[in-house]
């Protein structure tokens, strides 16, 4: 009889434990997507300026300032789901290289203080937007682990957890010159 | 900044006519050294006789008087050491920094301050003793630092059979590394060897005492760097922020450079390194002759090794918004 209640408190245990870890990992992980939700938030407030310093120096490249402002009042929208918004983020990513690049035409721009400050700030969220894609990953795959290997993955079945992507740097970005930091 | 072969000829050309000159004082020294151990030798040896033989008692101002002399020979020998290790020093210590990187202050006599040493929180150990010398102060590029060769102490007591004893154990002996780093961060981070790895090297303890409430675990995605190392931060974000895979790779490199344990610690917006050395980096040789390039190859490989972490870890790389 005490045997059979042992086993059963112990059995109680193990799942209360298992099941907090599995929720603690599934809060790790929305923790960590919401720091890149605010890295990217950062960088959105960073645009306006960033647009307005470039557009007072240069009167080539408004197409493609045009179109950032755009992305990023797309990015911004309230209603983009997660996936829309990597999307526009992907393409934002795209468009500012390209006029990173196109500034370098600008000898006076790329002397400009305000110039200087702000693609300073905006390497700093890219290595800080890097670094929470990073820690995302990392949740995601303790994550992952947890919900694919046993005894865990008993209460992930019953609790309908399912294995979730990890945020992929696209290939494009992937091929971009890197800086060596 | 020079390379081993810069090194072998600006030792051949400017080194060696110092080096011979310092030997001549160094064999002084030595000499100084053979009379006060010989008349010490003499001395004991007299009052031995005498006490053994019986002798009148006035006989002992002979061995008394050798003692006394011995202990003015001995002062000698202290000054002129210390006049031969001060030339050391200046005459080639000096130079060797100036030929690695010019406009360094170098003062043979300070160290890295126990505030920075604390600051770094890497040792957690109560420090007892803290000495250390060769302090090398600068900004190469953009990046200002010191270093020094440091020795951290701690006394611990303990009893054996009842009996109260003490002992020194070392926090750390090697070259203490401090700079600012490149990027703005509030948290901290450190890097400590892998407990695994050390393990089996018997210093588990010590490293366990390292790790205890240090923050979170962090598990990078490098996975040689994450044998090598293990990584605490109280900011999983912040710890990536600073070790961006580059760093990582170029950590991995100067462990691999440095051939030690490496310690790092990111705190206040700097970095603290330090590079574990059982020898003592830096002094003049008194038993050995001192003019062999081996002999000041080692300190050259220090030297250049602490000097060059600004540009090996890319320090200069100022892109953030800290300049």
């Amino acid at each position: 009889m005490y045997i059979a209640l042992g086993i059963i408190a112990l059995l109680v245990i193990m799942f209360i434990f298992m099941n907090n870890s599995l929720v603690i990992r599934k809060n790790a992980v929305n923790n960590a997507f919401s720091s890149i939700d605010v890295m990217l938030q950062k960088r959105y407030d960073l645009i306006p300026n960033l647009v307005q310093t470039v557009k007072a120096y240069s009167k080539y490249e408004q197409e493609t300032l045009t179109k950032i402002t755009e992305l990023r009042t797309a990015a911004m929208s309230p209603s983009a789901t997660m996936d829309e918004k990597i999307k526009t983020e992907n393409e934002l990513q795209k468009s500012m290289g390209k006029l990173m690049v196109a500034v370098e035409n600008y000898p006076d721009l790329k002397a400009n203080q305000n110039y200087l400050q702000l693609q300073g700030s905006w390497n700093e969220l890219e290595e800080q937007l890097s670094a929470s894609r990073r820690a995302f990953n990392a949740a995601i795959n303790d994550y992952n682990n947890a919900v694919e290997t046993f005894p865990t993955n008993i209460i992930a079945n019953m609790k309908h957890y399912q294995t979730k992507g990890f945020f992929e740097v696209p290939e494009d970005k992937k091929q971009m010159p890197v800086m060596n930091l | 900044m020079g390379t081993y072969a810069a090194f072998q000829s600006f030792y051949e050309k400017d080194l060696v006519p110092d080096l011979n000159l310092l030997e001549e004082e160094r064999k002084k020294v030595l000499k100084q050294l053979v009379i006060t151990v010989a008349i010490g030798l003499v001395g004991g040896i007299c009052g031995a006789s005498i006490y053994s033989l019986h002798a009148a008692a006035v006989l002992y101002i002979i061995p008394a008087a050798a003692i006394i002399y011995a202990l003015i020979c001995y002062a000698k020998y202290n000054k002129l050491k210390e006049a031969y290790s001060l030339n050391f020093k200046k005459r080639i210590v000096q130079r060797i920094v100036d030929f690695i990187q010019p406009g360094l202050a170098y003062d043979c006599d300070k160290h890295v301050s126990q505030e920075l040493f604390t600051n770094s929180d890497i040792f957690r150990t109560q420090v007892d003793s803290y000495v250390g010398d060769d302090c090398i102060t600068g900004t190469i590029g953009k990046t200002d630092f010191t270093f020094s060769e440091l020795h951290a102490q701690h006394r611990e007591v303990y009893y054996n059979n009842g009996r109260r004893e003490e002992r020194w154990v070392n926090i750390f002996k090697g070259i203490f590394f401090v700079a600012d780093f490149n990027k703005h961060f509030n948290g901290r981070t450190f890097v400590l060897p892998d407990k695994a790895e050390n393990f089996l090297g018997g210093v588990f303890k010590f490293v366990q005492k390292l790790t205890v409430g240090r923050g979170q675990l962090v598990k990078l995605e490098n996975v040689p760097f994450e044998k090598e190392f293990v990584v605490y931060s109280d900011d999983q974000i912040e710890a990536r922020y600073i070790l961006s895979p580059a760093l990582m790779e170029r950590i991995l490199r100067f462990k691999q450079e440095a051939n030690a344990n490496i310690l790092l610690s990111f705190v206040n917006s700097c970095m603290y390194l330090a590079i574990p050395v059982s020898m003592d980096l830096f002094e003049a040789k008194i038993f050995s002759s001192g003019t062999k390039l081996e002999y000041l190859a080692s300190y050259y490989r220090y030297m250049n090794l602490a000097i060059n972490i600004i540009e090996d870890l890319n320090l200069n790389t100022r892109i953030w918004s800290k300049q």
